[in-house]
Parts: C-alpha cells; sequence; structure tokens
C-alpha cells in the first residue's frame, strides 16, 4: 500500500530481540487493525542512521545513540510484556495512523 | 532451510558459580566451542556486545538476561538455559545505567532469524510467563527443561 507508514524494529545484532519485537509488535497492530497501515523492517542498531531516511518511526531494544531525525520509541516492553500497550498507543500516535 | 534447523537444541547448565557476567559469558562461551557450536570469537563476540548493549530484563520476581551476537561466530544454533548458583548482576537492556540480578540466562547463538524464529517465540512465551519461568528455574534435568519449553 502506497501510503503505509514504515517502522524499522533495530536491535544490537538485528536477528535476536528485533526478531522477537517484531513478533509481538505484529499481533499487537493486528489486534488494533492498524496493521494493514504500516510496514515493518528490521536492522542492526548500527544501521539506524542510514536507513532512518526510508523509515517513520524506529523501534529499538537497545539505548539509541545515533542522531536521527524521527521518532525513537523503546522496543523491551515487546520483550519483557510489561507496559506493551502504553508503548503501541505511543506508536500509533506518533505514526498518526 | 533443512528440518533440523528448524528447531534448535537446548542445553542446561545449572547451579554454576560465576564471579561476574563477563565470567559467566566466557565460561559458558569456552563450553560451546569445546562442544563445537561456536566459534573461538564468540566469546569475544558475546561479552563485547552486552557491555554495548546490554541484554538483562527485569521481570518481576524472576529477572532474566538474553546475551548473544552476531551470527558470523555461530556454528550450530543452539540455546543455553544457565541457571546460576547466586544472581549475577546485568546491565538492563535499553538503559544502560540500570542493573538488575538475573535468575536465569538464556544464551542464544542464532544463525538467522527466519530458522530459530520458533525458538525466539518460545522463548518470549517464556519470560513473559512468571510460572514458567519459576518452573524453570529449579528444572533439574535437560529432558525436564524440554518438557517445559514444549508446552
Amino acid at each position: 500500500m502506497a501510503g503505509e507508514k514504515k517502522i524499522l524494529v533495530a536491535c544490537g545484532t538485528g536477528i535476536c530481540t528485533s526478531t522477537m519485537a517484531i513478533n509481538k509488535l505484529t499481533t499487537a497492530l493486528e489486534k488494533r487493525g492498524k496493521i494493514k497501515l504500516v510496514k515493518i523492517n528490521q536492522c542492526k542498531i548500527a544501521e539506524i542512521a542510514s536507513k532512518a531516511s526510508d523509515n517513520d518511526l524506529v523501534v529499538a531494544t537497545t539505548q539509541v545513540t545515533a542522531k536521527i531525525d524521527i521518532p525513537v520509541v523503546g522496543g523491551t516492553a515487546f520483550l519483557t510484556g510489561i507496559g506493551v500497550d502504553k508503548v503501541v498507543d505511543e506508536i500509533i500516535s506518533l505514526l498518526k495512523i | 532451510v533443512e528440518a533440523q534447523d528448524m528447531k534448535m537444541e537446548t542445553l542446561l547448565i545449572r547451579d554454576t558459580h560465576f564471579r561476574n557476567k563477563e565470567d559467566a559469558l566466557e565460561s559458558i562461551s569456552n563450553h560451546l566451542y569445546n562442544m563445537g557450536y561456536v566459534k573461538s570469537s564468540f566469546c569475544k563476540g558475546i561479552v563485547s556486545r552486552e557491555a554495548v548493549y546490554p541484554t538483562g530484563l527485569p521481570i518481576d520476581k524472576i529477572n532474566v538476561a538474553i546475551p548473544h551476537t552476531d551470527a558470523e561466530h555461530v556454528i550450530k544454533p543452539v540455546m543455553v538455559v544457565v541457571i546460576p548458583d547466586h544472581t549475577v548482576e546485568f546491565h538492563v537492556m535499553g538503559d544502560n545505567e540500570k542493573i538488575v540480578d538475573v535468575d536465569i540466562m538464556f544464551v542464544l547463538a542464532l544463525k538467522s532469524p527466519e530458522s530459530q524464529l520458533q525458538t525466539l517465540q518460545e522463548l518470549m512465551g517464556l519470560i513473559q510467563d512468571e510460572d514458567k519461568l519459576t518452573k524453570i528455574k529449579s528444572v533439574k534435568t535437560r529432558l525436564e527443561l524440554k518438557q517445559i519449553l514444549a508446552v
């Protein structure tokens, strides 16, 4: 879909906690009926500076030190299960979807 | 992807004494290296990555850490469930200022997210299920561990 918002999910390796977070984020967005409004991408945290311009929001399971001009949301809630609703609310609100 | 790659092997290390997280990660890495699961570079990779991108997760009564590193250091994917004789301090994932006393380490040697998705999903279910974590903390054998993971 042309107008879909792009979420970049990042972790240290780009294969472990980002995969876990994407799994939970996808389920949460499906429940809210928002999944068709977004496209989810995955990368290493070291790559976010170069990939930020192609995305609308970053969800990171690590600290983000790179200076990027799209919003960054912490993603550890998707791993612990604690505070997931609040983070999903924040993502939906930031993306205006 | 071959069928055997779809499900990772699971190992259990318990009641071991570690001085700190570096000691734990080095000891576990050496074990995995001796068993042929990882390359010798895995140790440096996992210790340095933990220092930069910590993996401690404060849950509630039982706290966990999920140390891991890049796929290039891995020969054969495996998850090691480590229950130390007393808690080990880890920094908190996403918040390097905070420290958490970790009861169970799930050390991951991953090759690709696609082939290990099932294990990652199981692990997530586990982390978010305090009853299961409590059971795992007292598990004695790899068979018992597998039975809890499979439920």
